[in-house]
């Protein structure tokens, strides 16, 4: 399947609602498909598949926090968001730890689900091309070679070459060499977006 | 001694003629009665002998001058030979003799003679004159007198003052067996019974001081030793310092007497215990029957004792005569104590006349002060059963038949005790019956085998309106039923009060009842047989429900009130999840409406899709209907209306209800659902309640089970003796056996929320249907409660039968 086209995914017990929920997706052309049960969904999911879940928090079987602690355990990024009849402050609280973008309670507007949807896949669209970007800057940082690696890092962190050289236990002129090479290869024009770079990275692989 | 004394005899010693003074002599002694001789002292020639000789002896006067000694041969044979002897002592004066002599005509004639000698001038005898005298009269009348007091069964005496007999005919030794000899040897006062001494000695000095003595009795000691009764009469002799009396031997007399005596005492003392016995309570019969032995046995006092049989002890019930009062020392003797507990124990008499000397009397001292001599006890026995002790002291020598009327009575008063006692229980019983009766709080109207009312207690005046006076001898029939019912009623009860039909004897029936007022009334009646001396009579016990049935109505009403706010309760403890379940049909409602908006305004609807989604608007909007009308039929006040349902219906009904909370919990529900149950005449609402309860705590009790592990069944099943039963059976912790009495009392929980009422009212609603609620043992984890409800089969097909 290469549908690259974003997917509201439903999750919720109650077949009747799974179809007006549907209807209602698809009076604003938005594709959605929708689950009886979180393993139900869990099965029939492909990570690559953008798009946002919509999950009702009271389902059987599988409830809808542990589905969201599932999803994240597994390092799904795909956006959820809750809707449950009744919503208390405990709940509330714990969804967002977990990750949920937003809790709607039911019976909700109309708009104000389709904005969350709509945010929803906007931020999975950004999170996805962000991911790719990582993917690139992992790529080019495997081409450094180690004392290139521990050059960058230096760099990074703010030391003047001749401070690099004295750790290194490097000639000033062979850290200038090493540090044009790494501008090079991971094709930065500036010590500003190297940093950049190593950051995003560094975050990317702490969140992970 | 002479009859005739001669005149001339004063006159002859102042006569000068000595001749005429002769010849008038000769002229009296010519005449006399006696016959008058003279004689020579020699007695060879009767100088005289006057005319008497001829009359008296027979003979001529001439035979005797011719021969002087022929008078000798008119003398009988036994005599002649001493009066011949005799006859020269008539010379020496004082001759006297008697003899008999025999007339020619062959009679005998008792003669008394007598000679004197006649002296002369010299002193010597020259003539012998005599005198003989016919006694024949006399010596008879002597004779007659000394056979009757020779041959005499009574006793003559002659007695003298100084206490000596004098003289005693035969009838003594025959009578006493003493001699004559032995009787004059010593006082008399020595033979008389010492018991009689002093009375004796008494009699014989008034005899003395010139009384004559009449009917005097006394008893004089016989050669053996025994003793008889005398009888005497007797005369003074003062001047000779003596008395004639004469004793009858009335010994047997006497005897018969006391016997008599005895008797009449007997009977005198029976006759009293049988009226003391009669006596208004034990105590009072006792007192009398005490009073009794003293008046007729002589007693110096008399007691009774009753045993109480439970501590071994004789109680003092009754004492009269010198002591009357029944405390003190002996109020309360042990059996095997003292004298009357040995009695007690032996349940043998013991009778003494000399208390003095009886190692069993302990105070010898109070004996010896009171004078009291003799003491008789005897057991009260019935059978072998003692009953009490009777005993008294008297101051005199108890006869045995004193004793033996003692005796006689003895058993008299143990069963006049035994009836008195049971005589005082049957009253005591037919007391507390009656006061039962009276104070019953049921109407009890007794009556006769034709239904004629003869009892009306108390509470029948109150329950009827008819005092008793007025209904007494009325139709029970035509008093307390209501008119419409009467004929086919007196045809009912006469049927029973004939046959006792056992139908209304055993169970108590419901009836109309009429007051006197009018109105009529819900009544219980139950009519008892009660067999009496001489027919049956019934009682009929009739209790007025009106009160009852407006309990019994307030009660439903309460109970339906508590259902009530129990299942609001419940509804508030359900919102949560109730809410939830109409957010869903609202949810998918708005999504619908909402898209179909959507898609009109921009245009891109057709009208296929817009018609999909209204039909699903309206499904929706029914189905949360459908959730709001079952909440609202739940918490719905005016409930109670019974129909006949399928349970199963309503295992499903409980199932969507309880549908919110099973799903949050993630709870698995089976349903086993029995293929063909019978219905059920219940009020739908109030079994769902129930039912639902029991899911909702099978959800409490595996709350803090993972999800997994939480299985709940709710399982239909037709069960022996057409009931139907409804189990629900969780997996949750179970009830602990120490507990599974308590979780049904009201206010019982163990959990954080919630009353405790729960199980408390479904099992009072279940028992309100017939049926039952209880915790089953369960074989494994969890706990299993089951219901069980008559199906209408069973409750014999009642078809929408309605109370309110």
């Amino acid at each position: 399947m290469t549908n690259r086209e974003p997917t509201v995914f439903i999750v919720d017990d109650d077949e009747a609602l799974r179809r007006s929920l549907e209807w209602l997706l698809g009076s604003v052309s938005l594709q959605a498909e929708s689950y009886a049960s979180a393993n139900e969904f869990l099965e029939a999911y492909d990570p690559d598949r953008p798009g946002c879940l919509v999950l009702d928090v009271r389902l059987v079987g599988m409830s809808g926090l542990e589905l969201q602690e599932t999803l994240t355990a597994r390092g799904i990024p795909l956006p959820v968001i809750i809707v449950t009849g009744h919503a208390d402050v405990a709940m509330a609280i714990r969804v967002l730890h977990a990750g949920a973008i937003d809790l709607i309670e039911k019976p909700y507007s109309d708009q104000a689900l389709l904005d969350r949807v709509h945010q929803a896949i906007s931020l999975d669209a950004e999170r996805r091309r962000e991911r790719l970007r990582h993917a690139g800057v992992r790529a080019r940082l495997e081409r450094l070679t180690p004392r290139e690696r521990e050059v960058m890092d230096l760099v990074v962190a703010g030391k003047a070459n001749k401070q690099i050289a004295a750790a290194l236990h490097l000639s000033p002129k062979t850290v200038e060499v090493h540090r044009a090479s790494v501008m090079k290869k991971l094709e930065a024009d500036s010590i500003a977006a190297l940093v950049r770079m190593a950051v995003a990275i560094e975050t990317d692989g702490r969140s992970s | 001694m002479s009859r005739e004394e001669p005149k001339g005899i004063e006159r002859d010693g102042k006569t000068k003629d000595p001749r005429e003074s002769e010849h008038r002599l000769r002229q009296i002694v010519e005449s006399i009665q006696e016959v008058v001789w003279l004689t020579n002292p020699e007695k060879t020639r009767m100088l005289y002998i006057n005319p008497a000789f001829e009359r008296i002896w027979g003979r001529t006067r001439e035979s005797v001058y011719e021969n002087p000694r022929s008078f000798l041969d008119a003398i009988v044979p036994e005599d002649r030979e001493r009066i011949a002897r005799s006859l020269p002592k008539q010379a020496l004066g004082g001759w006297s003799e008697e003899f008999r002599v025999r007339a020619p005509d062959g009679s005998t004639r008792w003669i008394w003679a007598q000679a004197f000698p006649i002296h002369d001038e010299t002193g010597r005898v020259y003539r012998i004159a005599g005198l003989s005298q016919d006694i024949t009269e006399r010596k008879r009348v002597e004779e007659d007198r000394d056979q009757f007091f020779r041959l005499s069964l009574d006793l003559f005496c002659i007695a003298g003052f100084d206490g000596y007999f004098k003289v005693l005919n035969p009838a003594w030794e025959r009578t006493i067996g003493h001699t004559i000899d032995e009787l004059l040897a010593e006082p008399f006062v020595n033979f008389v019974h010492p018991d009689d001494r002093a009375a004796t000695l008494a009699e014989l000095g008034r005899i003395a001081a010139g009384e004559r003595t009449i009917s005097f009795e006394n008893r004089y000691r016989c050669k053996d030793g025994s003793y008889r009764w005398m009888l005497w009469n007797a005369i003074p002799l003062i001047d000779r310092q003596l008395c004639y009396a004469t004793a009858r031997d009335i010994t047997d007399r006497k005897r018969a007497e006391e016997a008599l005596a005895d008797r009449s005492q007997m009977m005198s003392l029976a006759a009293d215990v049988g009226v003391a016995l009669q006596g208004a309570d034990v105590r009072e019969m006792l007192q009398g029957c005490c009073d009794a032995h003293v008046r007729h046995l002589g007693a110096a006092f008399a007691r009774i004792w009753t045993l109480d049989p439970t501590e071994n002890v004789l109680v003092l019930q009754a004492s009269a005569g010198l002591y009357t009062h029944v405390d003190g020392a002996h109020s309360r003797i042990r059996v095997g104590e003292l004298k009357i507990g040995m009695i007690a124990k032996e349940r043998k008499p013991h009778l003494t006349n000399r208390v003095i000397d009886d190692p069993r009397i302990s105070d010898h001292e109070w004996a010896g002060r009171e004078g009291i001599v003799s003491f008789a006890g005897f057991p009260l026995l019935l059978g072998d059963r003692l009953i009490g002790v009777i005993g008294m002291f008297a101051r005199h020598a108890l006869p045995e038949a004193v004793t033996k009327a003692m005796e006689s009575v003895a058993g008299t008063i143990a069963l006049g005790i035994e009836r008195r006692r049971a005589d005082e229980a049957l009253r005591i019983s037919e007391e507390r019956t009656r006061l039962v009766i009276d104070t019953a709080l049921d109407a009890v109207v007794t009556m006769t085998d034709a239904g004629i009312i003869i009892g009306w207690n108390a509470q029948a005046e109150q329950t009827f309106g008819w005092t008793r006076d007025e209904v007494s001898g009325k139709s029970v029939v035509d008093t307390i039923v209501p008119p419409r019912l009467r004929t086919s009623f007196k045809d009912g009860l006469r049927d029973f009060l004939r046959t006792g039909a056992s139908k209304v004897l055993d169970g108590r029936i419901e009836v109309s009842a009429v007051h006197r007022d009018g109105h009529e009334f819900p009544a219980e009646l139950e009519i008892a047989a009660v067999r009496t001396d001489r027919s049956l009579v019934f009682s009929a016990f009739i209790r007025d429900l009106t009160e009852r049935r407006r309990a019994e109505e307030q009660a439903r009403k309460h109970q339906a009130e508590l259902a009530h706010a129990w299942r609001v309760s419940t509804m508030g403890e359900m919102a949560t999840t109730i809410a939830h379940e109409l957010n869903t049909p609202l949810s998918t409602i708005v999504n619908y409406a909402n898209g179909a908006v959507r898609r009109m305004r921009s245009r891109t609807a057709d009208s296929s899709e817009i018609l999909e989604a209204l039909e699903a608007v309206a499904e929706q909007a029914e189905r949360a209907a459908r959730i709001i009308k079952t909440i609202r039929e739940f918490v719905r006040k005016d409930v109670a209306r019974r129909g006949d349902v399928d349970l199963n219906d309503i295992v499903r009904e409980v199932a969507i209800l309880a549908a919110p909370e099973t799903a949050a919990s993630q709870t698995t529900v089976r349903l086993e659902l029995a293929a063909e149950v019978p219905k059920v005449n219940v009020d739908v609402i109030q079994i769902e309640q129930v039912l639902l309860n029991l899911v909702r705590n099978a959800l409490d009790a595996m709350s803090e089970l993972p999800p997994p592990a939480r299985s709940l069944v709710i399982r239909t099943a037709f069960g022996a003796g057409d009931e139907v039963m409804v189990t629900v059976r969780d997996t949750g912790r179970g009830v602990p056996g120490d507990l599974a009495v308590k979780v049904f009392d009201s206010f019982y929980t163990t959990k954080p929320k919630g009353l405790g009422v729960g199980l408390s009212i479904s099992r009072s609603i279940v028992a309100a249907h017939g049926g039952r609620l209880w915790l089953d043992s369960n074989g494994g984890p969890g706990a299993s409660f089951t219901f069980s409800l008559p199906s209408i089969t069973a409750a014999g097909g009642s078809g929408g039968k309605e109370t309110k």
